[in-house]
């Protein structure tokens, strides 16, 4: 019925396009988007998000913040940062999210040295220098190598 | 009021042992770079400086113990020593970063980012959200 669907205002479509974070998923730009009157400007309407699986919503990722003006609201909520663009998790984007979901497997290695390459532990030990000599005389020029932490109740975790 | 608009957003990482802020970067040798590895590097700004574990030097082809040495002391106990060495570290989203970094001859679990990195970048927490912020430029 013509009337009923009318096109959304470019500042609505902007807000709609973000992608889920996981963490605090709509953020300040979804909020403001749904609670606020809009009468700023963004720079990044001509972005375009790729959907993000729900099932990837925790997984590590990086987004490019870009600026937005709303000269419209009060004091520093007229400036603010909103995700945006992704880029590279790491060179090891697959193995970081391998360990989210496989913590229960890596607990067998607690305490000791690992090297991952894509989803499989190519070696482990107590001694990294050897974890690393391992994974390279299995052709991997350049090894992941991290030390798998015993996940413990109450322990307040310090730098060093 | 001072604003700092940044260009990267990161969550924390969920580890075995929970979520922490870090970078994961690969390590090399500037003057070989055929030699490298792919480390993750806590976010400690209460730490003067960044201290890494020796195993990596040895990965890269190095000579851990040098006559450019610092102690580094944790909040207990004694100190470590670490020696220094000029290292390039890669991230292929925010670039590269040309560091003098301390490598423990003490085995140590985690690679610290100190404030000596903090100096090359900026970075803003929010804990809460379990995200922080970076600009790869002071």
């Amino acid at each position: 019925m013509e009337g009923l669907q009318r096109p959304l205002e470019e500042i609505t479509r902007a807000t709609v396009q973000v992608p889920p974070t996981g963490v605090n998923s709509i953020g300040f730009f979804g909020l403001a988007g749904l609670t606020m009157p809009w009468a700023g400007r963004f720079r990044m309407l001509e972005a375009e998000f790729p959907p993000v699986p729900r099932e990837m919503s925790l997984a590590p990722r990086e987004f490019t913040v870009w600026e937005v003006e709303m000269p419209s609201l009060p004091g520093d909520l007229g400036r603010s940062g909103v995700e945006a663009r992704p880029v590279p998790a790491g060179y090891r984007a697959r193995e970081l999210d391998w360990r989210r979901t496989h913590a229960d497997v890596l607990r067998a290695f607690a305490n000791e040295w690992v090297a991952l390459e894509g989803e499989e532990v190519v070696a482990h030990g107590p001694d990294p220098v050897q974890v690393v000599n391992e994974a390279r005389a299995r052709g991997i020029a350049t090894p992941y190598i991290f030390f798998v932490e015993p996940s413990v109740e109450g322990v307040v975790r310090i730098g060093l | 009021m001072v604003t700092v608009t940044y260009r990267y957003q990161f969550n924390y990482r969920q580890l075995e042992s929970g979520p922490f802020p870090l970078l994961q970067f690969r390590v090399s040798n500037p003057d070989n770079s055929e030699l490298g590895l792919d480390v993750d590097a806590y976010l400690d700004s209460g730490a003067e400086g960044s201290i890494f574990g020796g195993h990596i030097i040895s990965a890269l082809g190095l000579e851990l113990l040098n006559d450019r040495a610092k102690d580094y002391a944790p909040t207990f106990g004694g100190s470590l020593r670490g020696y220094l060495h000029r290292v390039l570290l890669s991230h292929p989203g925010i670039g590269n970063f040309n560091l003098e970094i301390g490598f423990s001859a003490e085995p140590i679990k985690r690679n610290l980012l100190g404030r000596d990195f903090f100096n090359l970048v900026q970075v803003g927490f929010r804990e809460r959200q379990l995200t922080y912020y970076l600009n790869p430029s002071p």
